[in-house]
């Protein structure tokens, strides 16, 4: 259900940028989806291959990249990954841990090309 | 300005987009990165050309987050957003505020439900300001939402606003309101398996509630354990458990509250 509110964000993003590029239409788009941001990736991409019917993705491919949960330690300083969110650092056991990457839900690039 | 109460508040589209372009540059120095409003990097073959975005498809919703935010402390209130599934006992621990706090600080509560004004009724035999919104079958409250509700209460007579967000441990976590705490419950009948089942919404959550300890001896749920697993998930989340029942707990709860408005107001001034 909410993979529905998220792909109206994104045509709505996607029209808000369009407005810089008249007379070119969308071809491509790539998301990045971090396997943590709450989306889940597959019933996105559902989501929007459906719901881009009639809007200004309609002739578009739509790919999700999906990035990885990236820490960093702040205590040893070492990098890792993990499948499950869990904030402890596997080397140290510290739990101040920063992380990098696997939360974000961003628009990361647009293909244009001339409209027909 | 504000379209909806005139509050000469404006969003700021550009800002929120480069708070979080910075935010994320820092994190993806291997993208080619150029600034929302400022020209995006071009890759031109032809008639095809490649727009290198990283634009926060989340965006609308953060700026009506901020500008909700900007509403609370220009009226100073302290802000709550009350997670949890359904059945945890988020309305419960509500009444049972309000009565704690009669006297003290003066309370409001936005409810969110898919259906039904029954949260809402109880909530204003307790004599406070209360307005329902009804979802239908939205999943969760968003800011859009909040911001419409919070104009039909009378803001400059709370101190601590309480939003009861859908029974829902997934959707709500995504979505800033513009609360300024995040608090989950978690009820004993629910099983000790929820937090590493459903971890974005115990990450997002400042606080964490325990409730219906009074069935502890009942059910196969380690409070020790929950409390660890809750801090790997979230090293920096408080844990409280009470009982509405037996009133255990509530103590801990009430201070919370006062003790977080206080220094809110403090941060204001």
């Amino acid at each position: 259900m909410h993979e529905f509110f998220i792909v109206q964000n994104v045509i709505k993003t996607v029209e808000d940028l369009m407005v810089n590029h008249p007379k070119k239409k969308v071809a491509k788009a790539v998301l990045l989806i971090g396997r943590f941001s709450g989306v889940e990736p597959e019933l996105l991409q559902t989501a929007l291959d459906f719901f881009k019917q009639g809007s200004i993705l309609k002739d578009a491919e739509i790919v999700i990249e999906i990035e990885d949960l990236r820490m960093k330690c702040q205590k040893c300083q070492r990098e890792f990954s993990k499948e499950k969110w869990d904030l402890t650092c596997p080397f140290c056991g510290s739990f101040e841990t920063e992380v990098l990457s696997g939360e974000e839900m961003l628009l990361k690039s647009l293909e244009l090309v001339d409209e027909d | 300005m504000c379209k909806e109460c005139g509050c000469g508040l404006v969003n700021h589209p550009s800002e929120g987009s480069k708070r979080h372009h910075e935010h994320h540059k820092h994190h993806h120095d291997h993208h080619n990165h150029h600034d929302y409003h400022h020209g995006h990097h071009h890759e031109h073959t032809h008639s095809k050309e490649t727009l290198q975005l990283l634009e926060d498809i989340m965006k609308y919703n953060e700026f009506q987050a901020r500008h909700n935010r900007e509403h609370f402390e220009e009226y100073g209130i302290y802000a709550i957003n009350l997670m949890s599934a359904p059945g945890s006992g988020k309305t419960t621990l509500l009444e049972k505020t309000i009565e704690l706090l009669s006297g003290k600080l003066r309370i409001g509560v936005i409810e969110g439900d898919l259906e039904t004004e029954r949260d809402a009724e109880r909530i204003r035999k307790k004599g406070v300001p209360v307005y329902q919104i009804t979802t239908g079958s939205a999943c969760h409250l968003d800011a859009s939402l909040i911001h419409k509700a919070m104009h039909k209460l009378p803001m400059d007579q709370i101190d601590l606003l309480f939003v009861e967000n859908i029974g829902n441990l997934v959707c709500p976590a995504s979505y800033d309101l513009g609360t300024h705490l995040n608090v989950t419950l978690l009820s004993v009948p629910e099983g000790e398996d929820k937090p590493e089942k459903y971890p974005l919404i115990f990450k997002v959550s400042q606080l964490v509630v325990i409730t219906k300890i009074d069935l502890l001896p009942y059910f196969d749920f380690d409070l020790e354990k929950v409390k660890a697993q809750i801090q790997k998930i979230n090293p920096k989340a408080q844990i409280i458990a009470l009982s509405a029942k037996t009133g255990e707990g509530f103590d801990l709860w009430v201070k919370f509250l006062e003790d977080s408005y206080n220094q809110h107001k403090k941060s204001l001034r």
